[in-house]
């Protein structure tokens, strides 16, 4: 991968408004970026001398730390590698100086000459960073499990479907991820429960003991070839008596197994010490052995992720072979590499970019890759709430668990057949088709199907098809028995657009626009946040996004009027733009779709490495938006470009 | 409710009706070896002397939203003093029990502001007394004031403290994480007390496999120390323990401190089966085997009825009671002295049809003065409190020698948001319930200085717990509501 520059794309001035200030600013503050200072030879581009004064003048007098408008410190940035640090709050303030949103109309406004000055020297900034020569890996992280990762591992040791960590406390999150580092911390009360499972995993173990389940017995029974081949490789001591070979050939399988890479021979030795307390104590063998297998389950080498240092390394260095394959199979499957991922690992060729990729492709078209829809894209569009959501029966009489399966179904579906047939992204956003069952057409006014189960349906016109039209999407947007505007509108900004409105200031209600189905209370509102400028700066960001949804219910139902009145769906963006209903948003959103890559990219890395991002994380995030759209927006493409990244193959020391 | 024994008022003291003595096992599993858990532990930070007083058990009940403030008001100003009168519409459940409430009007969490938020900060910051710091990765500025006391009186129980709730949580929202909504008890400032939701497992966590037993609070608690264990459970604990120690030992800073709470799980375990371990021996534990009379201490196990599958009762209410009922018995057996709990997480949107409130909760909570979206939050405040009431009635009808366990309980209840419409973290609602041994007396509304920190009210609930501080948060002094029986 060449010469990356990072520059803010063309297509993201006007229209693009707050970025995330907030999660930037927290984001973006590690130290370590790879920068030539631009601008030293250039008396016109000299920080110190012209361009810093013009930032004072124009921008810090409201965006410091004493006011920060719009939750956003500029003045804090005092020389150009802290800019590179804070880049996304820069970008976002170079689409603004270039649109001419800011300075605001009232303030003092920069000279035509001053402006193309400012926008040069922060273009330049960003081209500076040299993405060829980056090779932080950010700071290394230790992973808990978590739940669902748990009951997964859990699964694949014992082939028992016990679901566990279903009802564990729930993991906390960060970035709007469950398997975040810092966020999954590990209180006591959670070990004890880990210890309780841990025993009801192995009683289930020998319950199932001796009936003829091969994936339970292959757990304590030990064959010849098994006793021969662990003695070619480790060798036995014939003095060993038999029922402890077996024992120690069995504790080896499963503890390497469980801790995804092979365990020490002192490790196995501690474990027979408890073997051998078993039994003389009388003990069974699979009681006995039974004991050890508690032990493993609650190993922190089991429940936690933990990757070696290299002491004594300085620099970046690329994780071992098994644990590459562990941050892979988690990343794509939410649970320990599988047999043959692991032996690829063991054959130490996993590093190698080419058996690198041939892994990835096989595991995404995989159809454990069904824990990138449930784990990532839930959580990226808010659809595990689902379950949750009650729209009001009053309201909907017709809502019951066959629609809400049906909505479920057809986002899962769209999602799959992207990361299955590896589609473009794109059709995120738009589709000619979806998929439904009888129930869902008739709740979209399609023509009527037969199938009880979805199947692909062609779509007659573009206000349905892709994520955004879907139910589902729609509905968990929405307030229990009306649509919700600024919830809709938020949602588009933040989580398609990174944009996230900033939150409203205290005291200030947000604007409700709750009851908005007409076009007379539309325009109300309009005067209302025109005679309230904090609530306007804001809600002219997110509410046209809602309002071209308008034509869609609480329940994702098209409507064309409401309480008799007719849907105005049009929406006009401050930068002008404007756009009429779904199918307009539609069109605005595909014109975004490099903005739309870029946000699914940085939260796909967010999600893969269980860290928020560090400025120099954003080489990669622009890699991958390039590789997606040199590839027609393949969902592959964005998932190889992160994988082979530095960040996700390398780590460094912790700081001790 | 199944049986409501009303407390029978004796001069200043509720006592109880006697309890009726039953041996229904409602729930399988209950009935193997018993813990007679207060009998062990005598680590010399216990709370209660050698005459076997009752502990004061604590705990922390948290709305989330804010709550209606017209609704929850005293209408009192024209009574004398602080005595607390009839009570407004959403407190009104506790009218039977008021002698046992104090409501406390103009506290202000300071802490619970936020960088341009304010649902993440108010649930994440309101036990902890100290902002909490504008980020994804979750940071309080300490340690909550329910685990301060866990800290303090938690080893002399099986389980130092619990942290129950009912909803998972939410996604955070502008740079905060989701988990300061759902989390109010935070052991460190980075690590929250996992939330247990689920009944059953809770259940199962707390007492399965155990005869659930009342201790005798006549008896003099018995001083021995707890013998060392030496069964293949212990050595896989230690086998453990080595492990985590040595990969302790790699590891960078933060990551070692996780591995630091990961060995004092692994030590609280042993310290509970060590536990188990000394009660088959001891003579309490042969005599409630031998002697029919002895029974007499065994805990009238309350008709709990957990629902297969899941575990979750589908109904809002039953899931809250049944949570409710299991925190009573863990008290009442003292399983824990310290225990949190939240209706829901901040910022909930939940939908309380059954009560006439199917808006979302949040939503709604953003009323815009409007007539109906207050007449929905009163009736999910009135819900909210009606259960809340409930659990108190029964802590009023379970005798702990002469007193019962509303009387040794000191039990907050409040949100760290006033007005869900302003966000306001003044003119908080707060109530304190229970008797905290004696020392606490109800059936008065506080009128406080404007905005006088919440955490004042938390020293006195310190010094009801018995332990000894002189500042929390941004405490100024204790509000004075403690008052020791000599």
């Amino acid at each position: 991968m060449s010469g990356s520059k990072v520059m803010p794309q063309p297509t993201r001035t006007c229209v693009n408004w707050p970025i995330i200030w907030s999660i930037s600013l927290v984001l973006l503050c590690a130290p370590g970026s790879v920068y030539a200072q631009p601008g030293r030879d250039k008396e016109e581009l000299s920080w110190d001398r012209n361009v810093e004064p013009m930032f004072r003048r124009y921008c810090y007098r409201c965006h410091n730390a004493d006011e920060s408008s719009g939750d956003v410190n500029l003045a804090q940035d005092e020389d150009p590698g802290r800019i590179l640090q804070h880049q996304r709050t820069w970008s976002t303030a170079l689409d603004r100086l270039q649109s001419g949103q800011m300075p605001p109309q009232d303030e003092q406004q920069p000279s035509h000459d001053q402006r193309r000055i400012m926008l040069a020297f922060l273009q330049e900034t960003f081209a500076s960073r040299d993405c060829d020569r980056e090779r932080n890996p950010g700071r290394p992280v230790l992973r808990r499990l978590n739940n669902i990762e748990y009951d997964n591992a859990v699964y694949d040791l014992t082939r028992l479907d016990l679901h566990l960590g279903k009802n564990f406390p729930p993991d906390p999150t960060g970035y709007g991820f469950d398997n975040n580092a810092e966020a999954l911390a590990l209180a006591p009360a959670q070990v004890d429960i880990y210890y309780s499972a841990a025993q009801q995993i192995v009683s289930a173990l020998l319950a199932e003991r001796g009936k003829n389940l091969e994936s339970v017995d292959a757990i304590f029974d030990v064959d010849e070839t098994g006793l021969r081949e662990f003695s070619t490789q480790h060798g036995l001591a014939a003095e060993e008596p038999p029922d402890r070979q077996q024992a120690r050939v069995a504790l080896n399988r499963f503890a390497s197994h469980a801790f995804r890479k092979p365990v020490e021979e002192f490790y196995v030795n501690r474990l027979l010490q408890i073997y051998d307390q078993g039994r003389q104590q009388q003990d069974s063998y699979d009681v006995a052995l039974g004991h050890c297998l508690t032990a493993i389950l609650i190993s922190p080498s089991f429940l936690l992720r933990i990757e070696d240092d290299q002491p004594g390394a300085i620099g970046p260095y690329g994780v071992s072979d098994y644990e590459l394959a562990t941050r892979l199979s988690f990343f794509l499957w939410s649970r320990p590499p599988d047999e043959e991922l692991l032996n690829v690992a063991a054959n130490g060729h996993l590093h190698e970019p080419a058996q690198l990729r041939a892994q990835t492709l096989r595991m995404l078209s995989d159809r454990r890759n069904r824990a990138l829809v449930d784990n990532f894209f839930a959580q990226w569009l808010d659809l595990r709430r689902l379950e949750t959501h009650q729209p009001d029966p009053a309201v909907f009489p017709e809502y019951d668990a066959q629609l809400q399966r049906a909505m479920r179904d057809e986002a899962n579906l769209i999602l799959l057949e992207i990361i299955n047939e590896d589609r473009p992204l794109t059709w995120l956003i738009d589709s000619d088709h979806t998929f439904a069952n009888a129930r869902l057409v008739n709740h979209y006014g399609l023509p009527p199907i037969a199938s009880e189960t979805p199947i692909r349906v062609e779509l007659p016109d573009r206000r349905r098809g892709g994520l955004l039209s879907s139910a589902a999407l729609l509905m968990l947007q929405s307030d229990p028995a009306r649509s919700n505007i600024p919830r809709r509108g938020s949602f588009i900004a933040g989580q398609w657009l990174g944009t996230p409105p900033p939150p409203p200031p205290p005291g200030v209600p947000p604007l409700n626009t709750e009851e908005q189905g007409q076009a007379r209370s539309l325009r109300e509102s309009f005067e209302l946040h025109r005679s309230a400028p904090t609530c306007y700066a804001c809600h002219a960001k997110i509410d046209p996004f809602g309002f071209s949804l308008e034509n869609f219910d609480a329940i994702g139902r098209w409507r064309d009027t409401e309480l008799g009145l007719p849907i105005d769906a049009s929406a006009s963006m401050e930068s002008g733009e404007q756009f009429d209903g779904i199918v307009g948003l539609k069109d605005y959103m595909l014109s975004k779709r490099e903005t739309v890559l870029e946000e699914l990219s940085r939260r796909l890395m967010i999600y893969s490495l269980g860290r928020g991002l560090e400025a120099s994380d954003q080489c990669v995030v622009d890699r991958m938006v390039q590789a997606a759209s040199k590839s027609e927006y393949r969902f592959s493409a964005l998932v190889l470009e992160l994988v082979t990244s530095i960040p996700f193959t390398y780590r460094q020391n912790p700081e001790y | 409710m199944e049986e409501k024994p009303a407390p029978i008022p004796t001069g200043d003291r509720l006592v109880a009706r006697p309890t009726q003595l039953s041996r229904r096992a409602v729930l399988r599993g209950v009935g193997a070896s018993v813990a007679l858990p207060w009998l062990e532990l005598m680590s010399p930070t216990r709370a209660w002397g050698a005459s076997g007083t009752p502990p004061v058990r604590v705990a922390y009940f948290y709305v989330p939203n804010g709550v209606h403030m017209p609704a929850w008001r005293p209408s009192d100003q024209q009574l004398d003093g602080d005595q607390l009168g009839q009570l407004s519409p959403t407190l009104a459940p506790l009218q039977s029990l008021s002698d046992y409430v104090t409501v406390i009007s103009n506290l202000a969490a300071d802490h619970c502001n936020g960088e341009g938020a304010a649902h993440e900060p108010a649930g994440g910051g309101f036990l902890v007394g100290a902002r909490c710091k504008h980020s994804e990765q979750p940071e309080v500025g300490g340690k909550s004031i329910d685990q301060t006391i866990a800290q303090e009186i938690g080893l002399a129980t099986p389980i130092d403290s619990l942290a129950l709730g009912i909803d998972p949580g939410h996604r955070g929202d502008h740079g905060y994480s989701g988990t300061y909504m759902s989390h109010i008890s935070w052991r460190s400032p980075t690590t929250p007390v996992p939330l247990e939701l689920n009944p059953r497992q809770l259940y199962d966590r707390l007492f399965r496999g155990k005869r659930i037993v009342a201790p005798d609070w006549n008896q003099a608690p018995n001083a021995q120390a707890p013998s060392a264990v030496e069964s293949v459970e212990a050595s896989v604990l230690d086998l453990v323990r080595e492990e985590t120690k040595s990969l302790q030992r790699q590891l960078g800073f933060n990551d070692r401190r996780k591995l630091e709470e990961y060995l004092e799980g692994l030590h609280d375990i042993e310290r509970r089966m060590a536990l188990s371990e000394r009660d088959s021996h001891s003579h309490h534990q042969d005599a409630f085997d031998q002697d029919p009379l002895q029974h007499a201490d065994e805990v009238e196990i309350p008709p709990l009825i957990i629902p297969q599958g899941k575990g979750i009762p589908s109904v809002y209410a039953e899931h809250v009671n049944l949570m409710l009922d299991i925190l009573t018995l863990a008290f009442q057996s003292d399983t824990t002295r310290v225990a949190s709990f939240m209706f829901s997480y901040e910022k909930s949107g939940r939908a309380y049809r059954e009560v006439g409130a199917p808006g979302a909760h949040h939503s709604t909570s953003h009323h815009l003065q409007k007539p109906e979206n207050f007449d929905q939050l009163s009736k999910i405040n009135l819900h909210h409190m009606s259960l809340f009431a409930r659990m108190l009635e029964r802590m009023s009808s379970i005798a702990e020698g002469e007193s019962t366990l509303l009387d040794n309980v000191c039990i907050l209840y409040g949100s760290g948001i006033s007005d869900g419409n302003q966000h306001n973290h003044d003119d908080l609602p707060v109530l304190v319930a229970g008797g905290a041994g004696g020392a606490l007396r109800g059936g008065r509304h506080l009128k406080l200085e404007q905005s006088t920190p919440i955490c004042n009210l938390y020293l006195d609930m310190l010094a009801a717990a018995g332990v000894q501080r002189e500042h929390f948060g941004d405490s100024t002094a204790p509000l004075g509501l403690i008052h020791p029986t000599a």
